[in-house]
């Protein structure tokens, strides 16, 4: 009996201690992974518009404030979306989060709202299969988004279609990946479904 | 010394991956580049030597009825250290090797050693064994990577070494390529030991 209570004892006392010590290191290292995470989604976002990102990390908070302005939306206070500061043309950045082929994909869209041009895609995070729906994050991949037009509906109801590779040949269908059709099918509903809900938060809206 | 002995057979004789065939779930999923193979083995590396030190300082004191469960939360301690270390000074490669850092909790060459190492031998000895084994690991893991990351990405820690016509072998990125340059490994180093044997 002695013994047992001994064991559960020690065991309790050694798994306070080093959940306290992993606690210590957490809360003194949580401001700087924070700062991290934000500085990552702000390169996107500056990249996005095409702003120059500075060489050094610590400056691009100071950058992004100075270029940058959050838009919200009564509608919907959870959306995030950005624009220019200065003269925003109608180009306007804005965050997604979906479904992939095995886990959530998420990133940011630019859209030229003047235009009704895509102009840019990039994914924060995905779990893709490394090597096929992977290739997501390749250049490559999102810069068959650029110039992409949402003018008018397709007769499917899609904004844009992905189609297989190298047989895009409409100015609203975009090549797909080989053997990563269920991303491929992921990014065409993310894609569409952003910038229908888009549109439809900022016709209605005040920023035109 | 017994440790030194210990830290040599870790490397060759009793090899965890090529000869315990352990720590192979790690082993074919970040050896697609060698900047996160590194990382990868570095982290596993420390926390053998902390997890093999600490369980080694507390043989006496730990309860045969829960030492597994304590040397699982030493293990899992160190992992989280290095997780939060390279969340906050190296982001990008923490993404990159997204769960699998976490996973080395779950790496059967940590508990091998504790377990079957550390709970019976002095804390020097030990520290060296757990080094040798993680060494041993990435003796293993490091040349796959360097076969991997150039045939698959055309690249070598990132930086391109074969022309941008380079014909990008995706097989090899992907985890199957892994299993096969696993196994290709094993089997020569195998029959090169048989043949060693023979003489």
């Amino acid at each position: 009996m002695n013994d047992k209570i001994k064991t559960v004892l020690f065991t309790v006392v050694v798994t306070a201690i080093f959940v306290s010590m992993v606690s210590g290191v957490n809360a003194l290292l949580i401001d700087r992974i924070t700062a991290n995470r934000t500085i990552a989604r702000q390169k996107v976002i500056l990249n996005l518009f095409g702003l120059t990102v500075p060489a050094s990390e610590q400056q691009i908070p100071a950058q992004f404030a100075a270029g940058i302005t959050r838009v919200s939306f009564p509608a919907r206070p959870d959306a995030e979306c950005y624009k220019l500061t200065q003269a925003s043309d109608g180009l306007f950045v804005v965050a997604f989060t979906g479904q992939g082929f095995w886990d959530n994909i998420s990133g940011f869209i630019a859209l030229d709202l003047k235009n009704r041009l895509v102009k840019g895609l990039e994914f924060t995070q995905h779990g893709e299969t490394p090597g096929l729906g992977g290739r997501i994050s390749e250049p490559e991949f999102k810069a068959r988004f650029n110039g992409k037009p949402f003018t008018t509906l397709r007769p499917d109801g899609r904004w844009l279609k992905l189609v297989a590779e190298k047989t895009a040949s409409k100015p609203d269908e975009v090549d797909g990946i080989t053997g990563a059709t269920g991303t491929s099918n992921a990014i065409e509903k993310i894609v569409n479904h952003t910038i229908s809900n888009f549109l439809t938060l900022n016709e209605g809206g005040t920023h035109p | 010394m017994k440790g030194f002995a210990a830290f040599k057979r870790m490397l060759w004789d009793e090899n965890p991956v090529i000869g315990q065939i352990l720590g192979i779930c790690s082993a074919l999923a970040v050896t697609n580049l060698v900047k996160n193979t590194l990382v990868m083995c570095l982290g596993l590396i420390f926390t053998l030597m902390m997890s093999c030190l600490t369980v080694s300082l507390m043989r006496n004191v730990i309860p045969r009825q829960v030492r597994m469960i304590i040397q699982v939360l030493i293990i899992a301690a160190y992992v989280i250290f290095i997780k939060i270390v390279l969340d906050a000074f190296m982001p990008d490669i923490s993404n990159e090797l997204g769960p699998y850092v976490g996973l080395i909790i779950t790496n059967c060459i940590v508990m091998g050693r504790t377990e079957g190492y550390a709970m019976g031998n002095k804390p020097l000895d030990s520290v060296f064994d757990g080094i040798g084994a993680g060494v041993g690991y990435s003796l293993v893991l490091l040349p796959i990577a360097m076969i991997r990351e150039p045939l698959g990405l055309g690249t070598f820690f990132g930086m391109q070494v074969f022309p941008p016509e380079w014909t990008k072998w995706n097989m090899m990125v992907i985890a199957p390529s892994g299993f096969f340059a696993l196994a290709t490994f094993i089997w020569v180093t195998r029959a090169y030991k048989a043949g060693g044997a023979a003489k």
